[in-house]
Parts: structure tokens; C-alpha cells; sequence
């Protein structure tokens, strides 16, 4: 049950910070952190012994990684709380610590997200063992399913699909920090090499290694903070077994409502506004397609308008709903447990009209949208 | 030389057993209360729908229709699985009512929205043993003059 309380606190970002993101086979995880958490706090203007608590997501770091990158900016007997929750464990950090302050048990949190990838597809252990030996695991594979219930749903097509990794390729080539930075275009897309059909390689986001730190606040000193207006995480709703799209397991007992529309709404609920007052979003795209279905998910158009919108320009940085202004995770690159936070970065960035040559026109609004496996989906609505 | 004879075990136990008729039949769980079904078989009685303790034990016939398909072109990751690549993956439609991951024995004629019909095959050679897992392959009672060579 949800209830509203005027005890609860706003809370703001008041510092940020990203790494860039590629491969750094001579850096530690540890380090990488260490840099983002410094950096962020100076872009806070606050000192280390002002943080009174950190929330760490990883996903392949082990035990404790949260104290490992706490540990080489030195420890100062705050409480460490390491959290992994698939690629949502960033914005499951974020929502901690954004709750936290909220519910005024601190006052200064720090976020952050890190990690080193193993390198080739993605070995998970969010399917059973039997899964895992019968080849279920396969992301591009699961995704490819639901890309052709969406193409046989709503006539999509792969030059559609090819679209989306154009233009987050363009926008990434705007962004300093993405792991590839050059542009491709659709016949490009549709000749990559097939990695399940009809999803080819530069339709699937590439790994990458990164890290992402974060100050959040109830009393911001710099009038360049930003106001989280709602963060929410959903975890799975019943029956929705395959969580990309609307392929369920029961035929006979379909969900109510899906995971991300479900964390969709309770976000504008908790924010006080709707999709119409957003700006500028950072959707989910792992998978090109993806980012098609979950702008449509998340009520900025109907089920399957999304690629029309797409082909007019809607979602461009110049359109009036830039979508993956950063480049997305296809291009900025997937290091899982640093890309949410690395999605509520770039919406600050925006907000703040710091985001160099891809800042889209005066923003107020941003939306930042994480999937994951388990499945997870965490909704951020930040407002200047 | 003795002849040795290679055992087959299953890639693991419960999901699926052979029946009086020789064919095999995948087991999954229904729920008494509300109806609905589960694969695999619950081990514990708690419905996930209506979370009643009323599940008991049934046998899928083994027929549905394939949803959607595709081939996946690279080795999963983490070193899990021991089956060729590439290898056909979807999802099928169970008679019964619920939709299931499977692979696929692809003769690269199946598509989707066909019928098709449970096979237990071999998935990996190791040690002296045959892994077998349950596949789904185009209903051959529909499919006269498809050359049918499994696996
Ligand atoms: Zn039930």
C-alpha cells in the first residue's frame, strides 16, 4: 500500500560522474570506481566525510566489491550495502539510496554502479541449471523471439530495427565517453554478422567496462542539482514468464499488467505527471528492437507506433522525444551493473544542459528506464 | 571385444517419462483450484497463480504448435552448454495451454504457427553416456513426404 507523507524529504543529484567506457584490461574494478566516486564528489562540491552511507551495484564482481572500491578511497565506518539485481542493480542502488534520504535516515548517499564484463555473450545465472544446458540462456535469443511477436504483432520490420542502432550510434558519436563513437548506417546493421535471426550484431549492445558514481541529497548546495521526482523498481509480475514482451507462459491466466507498464505508472503516480511531460528518456536498449516496444511500454505512444515515429525523427536529439541521447547501450557499451546509473547520468547531464554536443533543447523532464533479468524494471523521473 | 552399451540418461530427472503408448510425455504440474499449469512439475505444492496448495501431477500430450523460432548462430556463454551450434530455439504452444522454450529439430523447413510433436534425442555425447533432452520436430502424422532424419 502506497501513502503519501509531508515528513518525506525531496532529494536531489547533486554530483555525478561517469568513466569512460570500453576495455581497460590493466584497470581494476576497484580503481575504476574509486575514480567515478572522487570525481563525483567534487561535481558535488561536498567532502568524502560527508557521505554518510553507499549503495554499491555489481553484477560479476563477487563479494563485498562495494567495500573493495569504498576501500581504496579510503573507509570512514559508513555503512556499505552491495547490491545486485541483474542490469537494474544501478538504478536498484540509486532507489535505495533515493529512499534513504527520503524517508530521512540520511542525509548525503552515494550510488554507484561498476563493473569489469566477462568477455563474450553474457553467462547468467538467472536461469535454472537445466536451462543453461539446453541453450536457453541466449539474451539475443530470447530477445530474437520477441522481436518477431513484435514484428508479426505490428508489422515492425528489421530496417526498423536497423534504425534504432543508427541513431543511438549517431548520438553516441556525440558522447566522449560511449564505447564505439562512430556512426553506422541501416545497410551496415543489415549485413553485421546474424547472431539469432533476425538479430545480427549490430543490433545487440557490445560490453564494455565502466563506472558510474553518484551524490544524492536532501539539502542541495548548488543551484545545478536535480530533483529525483520518482524512482521505482518492479520485479516480476506473474505470468509474465518471458519479460521483454508479451509472450507469457499461461494462456489461460494472462497478467493484468506488465512489468515495465506496471513500474511505468507508478513512476508518473509517485512524479505527479505523465508521459506527455517528459522530454528527453534513456529507454532500454540492449537489444535494438527493445528500445522500440519499451518507448511504447512506457506510454509515449501506442503498442506499435514506436517505429513510425522513429523513421519522422521523433526520437532524434533535434525531435520532440530524443531517446538515448548518450548513444544507449548500443553504443555507450553494457557494463550491467553500472549502465542504469549510467542512464540517470545522462538525463542529469541533460537537465543541466551540460551534455555537450548532443544536449537536446532546454529540458526539464528526463526519464531513465532499466530491464533485467529476474526480471527487473526500474523507472527514474528526474525534473530540473 | 564386449559390446558396450551406451547409457542414456536424461539432461536431468522429472521432466518428462515414457508411457504405456511408447511415446514420451512431458510432466508439469495443474492446479485443482484454478486451472492453471506448469512446466516442469512443481515439487512444491504451492500454486504461483492462485497460491493454493491444490497442484497435482500431469502428463502434457507431447503436441502444440511452434509460436516463434529462431537459430541461434553462436555458443551460449559460460560453458553450460554441450550441444551443436547452431541450434534451433522457440517457443511452443502446448495443446493443454501454455507456452514453453524449446528447441527445435529444424530441418530448416519449420516455421512457425506448425504443429509439431515432442522427441526425446540425443543433446551431447559424455563420457560413456548419450544426454538426451525432449526436443519438439514438425508433426509427422502431418508432414508425409518431409524426410524426417531427426537427429
Ligand atoms: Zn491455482
Amino acid at each position: 500500500m502506497m501513502v503519501n507523507n509531508a515528513q518525506w524529504k525531496d532529494v536531489y543529484v547533486q554530483g555525478t560522474y561517469t568513466t569512460k567506457w570500453g576495455f581497460f584490461p590493466g584497470v581494476s574494478t576497484s580503481s575504476m570506481g574509486a575514480e567515478a566516486i572522487v570525481a563525483a564528489l567534487k561535481d558535488a562540491q561536498i567532502k568524502w566525510g560527508e557521505v554518510d552511507a553507499v549503495f554499491a551495484g555489481s553484477v560479476y564482481q563477487g563479494t563485498a566489491s562495494g567495500h573493495r572500491v569504498v576501500g581504496e578511497v579510503g573507509f570512514t565506518g559508513i555503512p556499505i550495502v552491495n547490491v545486485e539485481n541483474a542490469c537494474s542493480s544501478g538504478a536498484t542502488a540509486f532507489r535505495l539510496a533515493y529512499d534513504s534520504i527520503r524517508l530521512g535516515q540520511y542525509k548525503t548517499v552515494l550510488a554507484i554502479g561498476f563493473e569489469k564484463m566477462p568477455r563474450g555473450p553474457i553467462p547468467s545465472t538467472a536461469f535454472p541449471s537445466w536451462q543453461l544446458a539446453m541453450g536457453f540462456n541466449v539474451q539475443p535469443a530470447n530477445y530474437a523471439l520477441e522481436t518477431m511477436e513484435y514484428m508479426h504483432q505490428y508489422g515492425a520490420t528489421v530496417e526498423d530495427f536497423a534504425r534504432v542502432s543508427v541513431k543511438n550510434r549517431r548520438n553516441g558519436s556525440l558522447n566522449p565517453n560511449a564505447r564505439f563513437q562512430k556512426d553506422v548506417t541501416v545497410e551496415e546493421v543489415l549485413q553485421s554478422a546474424m547472431v539469432a535471426s533476425p538479430l545480427r550484431l549490430l543490433n545487440c549492445c557490445p560490453l564494455a567496462d565502466g563506472a558510474v558514481a553518484m551524490i544524492l541529497t536532501n539539502k542541495p548546495t548548488n543551484d545545478r542539482a536535480i530533483r529525483v521526482a520518482s524512482s521505482v523498481l518492479a520485479s516480476g509480475v506473474y505470468g509474465e514468464e518471458s519479460y521483454q514482451s508479451g509472450i507469457t507462459a499461461s494462456v489461460h491466466h494472462y497478467p493484468s499488467e506488465g512489468i515495465v507498464e506496471k513500474s511505468a505508472r507508478e513512476a508518473y503516480e509517485k512524479a505527479g505527471c505523465g508521459p506527455e511531460d517528459i522530454h528527453v528518456v534513456q529507454a532500454y536498449d540492449s537489444m535494438g528492437p527493445g528500445e522500440l516496444w519499451d518507448i511504447e511500454k512506457l506510454g509515449f505512444c501506442a503498442r506499435g507506433a514506436a517505429p513510425e515515429l522513429l523513421r519522422e525523427g521523433v526520437f532524434d536529439l533535434t525531435g520532440s522525444l530524443p531517446v538515448n541521447t548518450d548513444g544507449g547501450l548500443l553504443s555507450r557499451g553494457h557494463p550491467l551493473g553500472a549502465t542504469a546509473l549510467a542512464q540517470i547520468h545522462e538525463i542529469v547531464l541533460q537537465l543541466r544542459g551540460e551534455a555537450g554536443h548532443r544536449q537536446v533543447s532546454d529540458p526539464k523532464v528526463g526519464l531513465a528506464h532499466a530491464m533485467g533479468a529476474g526480471p527487473n524494471s526500474a523507472v527514474t523521473i528526474l525534473q530540473r | 571385444m564386449a559390446n558396450i552399451e551406451r547409457k542414456a540418461i536424461p539432461i536431468m530427472d522429472g521432466l518428462w517419462q515414457m508411457e504405456a503408448d511408447d511415446n514420451p510425455h512431458l510432466m508439469g504440474s495443474r492446479c485443482r483450484a484454478c486451472g492453471e499449469m506448469f512446466f516442469p512439475r512443481k515439487t512444491l505444492n504451492f500454486c504461483m497463480h492462485c497460491h493454493k496448495e491444490s497442484l497435482e501431477e500431469i502428463l502434457f500430450s507431447g503436441k502444440g504448435r511452434v509460436l516463434m523460432l529462431t537459430k541461434v548462430e553462436r555458443q551460449p556463454a559460460g560453458g553450460f552448454y554441450k550441444g551443436e551450434v547452431p541450434y534451433t530455439y522457440g517457443i511452443v504452444q502446448l495443446d493443454e495451454g501454455i507456452n514453453i522454450f524449446s528447441q527445435l529439430v529444424d530441418d530448416s523447413t519449420l516455421s512457425a504457427d506448425e504443429r509439431v510433436e515432442m522427441v526425446v534425442v540425443k543433446l551431447y555425447e559424455e563420457d560413456e553416456h548419450d544426454v538426451m533432452t525432449f526436443k519438439f520436430k514438425a508433426d509427422s502424422t502431418l508432414r508425409e513426404g518431409v524426410r524426417d532424419d531427426g537427429e
